[in-house]
């Protein structure tokens, strides 16, 4: 390591709102990403309520779901939702930059087959689960 | 480091890898579900209780928690210090702790169905 390494001066608060070494959006979008991890610990908060709904009888989950179904509590689930699947959505783009590369007859498999296996087992995770649920609870 | 030292890293990472892959593939569709647009018999008491009442139902309930849980407090302990925040070990314990407690909020509600 150099004994003077140079360090340039950032503010850690608001570094990536514009860096002048990318184009505008680049850490903002970065940000973005980042920040899904609120909406899947608030749906998880949401989720573990709902439970104890569910342990303390009909009413209180009645209750619970009287409010999660609401105007205002479908509206900010389907905000929670758009972050979660804006982190599918940008998980599966780097994903075949994250794993080792997949080999098939000598073949590296290409970065785009490996994206679109992503969102096959999407689709498949979702409608198994849909029909599950529907055979379960019609 | 050797190559013989074991490493706590994978005992960390799979979890978070884990609740990574549930958050992304299943999280989507729960959510979609809870909202009651499409199917709503499965939150209705009667659908959500049978299904908690088994075990396996149980168990995939809180899998839909703890995983998450984990895989949002490590992010969240780092996209902290992205925002600036630099006090990491109390963040480290708020998140771990947050998501230890839900962990285990979420398996006595259950036990209790």
């Amino acid at each position: 390591m150099a004994r003077r390494p140079y360090v340039r001066e950032v503010n850690p608060v608001t570094w990536w709102v514009s860096d002048p070494h990318f184009n505008r959006w680049f850490y903002v979008d970065y940000m973005l990403r980042e920040s899904t991890c609120i909406a899947i610990a608030l749906y998880t908060i949401l989720f573990v309520w709902g439970l104890g709904a569910l342990a303390s009888g009909p009413e209180a989950f009645s209750g619970f779901m009287g409010a999660m179904q609401s105007t205002v509590g479908v509206i900010i689930q389907l905000i929670l939702l758009a972050l979660t699947v804006y982190h599918t959505v940008t998980w599966f783009k780097l994903a075949p930059q994250g794993m080792k590369p997949i080999r098939m007859g000598g073949q590296k498999v290409p970065a785009q087959t490996v994206v679109k296996a992503h969102y096959a087992i999407w689709a498949g995770v979702t409608v198994v689960t849909l029909i599950i649920v529907a055979v379960l609870a019609p | 480091m050797s190559a013989k030292t074991p490493s706590h890293k994978p005992l960390v990472w799979l979890p978070f890898a884990a609740g990574g892959m549930f958050a992304a593939f299943l999280l989507p569709v729960v959510m979609l579900l809870t909202t009651g647009l499409i199917l709503p018999g499965a939150t209705s008491y009667a659908g959500a209780h049978a299904f908690a009442s088994h075990w396996l139902g149980k168990l995939v309930l809180l899998g839909l928690v703890v995983l998450p849980a984990w895989h949002a407090a490590h992010r969240l302990r780092v996209t902290a210090f992205d925002f600036g925040i630099r006090a990491d070990t109390t963040v480290a314990y708020v998140v771990y702790g947050g998501a230890a407690l839900l962990s285990f909020l979420a398996l006595v509600f259950l036990l209790q169905i």
